[in-house]
């Protein structure tokens, strides 16, 4: 009788030691925080190339075609902007060899004030033709685009046997 | 007296189960956030990008790579020496390549054809602009309508 309404035998409780499980977690969640890498790319587009026709009418002013070009002469980064049209016009600005290394951020300034200059004397104009020097590292010309393209948002590249021409001379 | 035993501790216990559900979220969150997407850009180990203010994002498309003297057109994995991409060099390698990427262009689907063919350009910091100019001019003339310059954004 008493068998029958006795209490049943506790179970066997199975206890599951999950330290190390906890440990392996917080381990791996650090590794996966350490390897991550948060760099990000980014680009700067050149737009489609494409074939302009001039012209050349009479009483039609000339366009202004805007050239931006960069090279080195007495030992400094020399960045000259020049425009024809009715009133042809050039600046130029100087930037120091100890100003060209990491990002150039000198040059992307300086490029930035030239391009104002011209966009507050011509706000229609949103084209510009870029060209290096031969040898000018790249980060020059990203520097430069990025400098240009808030004024100027059509930038095309031109080749550099142009520029090392006209500074031969 | 001096024998005398100490009184039972009580023994704290700590529900660790929503601290563990924590952890594991947390692990799926790092794994599905990290990217293996297309638009991931292969970068060479000892390659260094420039650096550039703009804030746009990488968009997907297939990329050349210009590193130690090498161009490598990541559609077919085929590598030109920067030599062959000069002004006037007639490389038969070239001539493969271009027709690869025209019958690339030709199956790609019409909405990317409506949306234009871009190519990122990979390249070192210090690469000269001659490189750059002319690996440019040669994708261009091959059929890639906009260049898209990869850079490492602030």
């Amino acid at each position: 009788m008493d068998e029958m309404f006795s209490r049943e035998q506790r179970r066997n409780q199975i206890d599951l030691n999950i330290v190390p499980i906890m440990d392996m977690l917080i381990c791996v969640i650090f590794f996966l925080l350490l390897s991550t890498t948060f760099m990000g790319f980014t680009n700067l587009q050149v737009p489609p190339s494409s074939v302009t026709t001039v012209m050349s009418e009479p009483g039609k002013t000339e366009p202004l075609a805007p050239k931006m070009m960069a090279y080195i002469r007495d030992n400094s980064l020399q960045i000259r902007l020049e425009w024809r049209g009715a009133k042809p016009g050039a600046q130029t600005a100087l930037v120091a060899p100890k100003f060209l290394v990491g990002r150039a951020m000198t040059v992307q300034d300086e490029t930035r004030a030239l391009v104002k200059k011209f966009k507050d004397q011509y706000p229609n104009e949103n084209t510009l033709q870029m060209s290096l020097s031969a040898e000018i590292p790249y980060q020059i010309l990203i520097a430069m685009m990025d400098g240009a393209r808030e004024q100027l948002p059509d930038v095309v590249l031109y080749s550099y046997n142009e520029v090392d021409a006209r500074t031969s001379e | 007296m001096f024998f005398r035993r100490r009184p039972n501790r009580e023994i704290i216990t700590l529900n660790l189960t929503a601290l563990i559900d924590i952890c594991a979220i947390l692990i799926i969150f790092l794994i599905m956030g990290t990217v293996f997407g297309e638009s991931s850009i292969f970068q060479p180990n000892s390659m260094k990008l420039p650096r550039s203010s703009n804030t746009a994002q990488v968009q997907s498309a297939p990329q050349v790579t210009i590193h130690d003297g090498k161009v490598t057109l990541s559609i077919n994995e085929s590598k030109a020496s920067l030599v062959e991409f000069r002004p006037n060099s007639e490389s038969e390698n070239l001539a493969i390549q271009r027709q690869a990427i025209r019958e690339y262009l030709a199956a790609l689907p019409n909405e990317i054809k409506k949306s234009g063919y871009l190519l990122n350009i990979v390249a070192d910091a210090n690469t000269p602009y001659r490189d750059v100019y002319d690996v440019l001019r040669f994708y261009r003339d091959s059929g890639f309508q906009s260049i898209l310059f990869v850079a490492v954004g602030d």
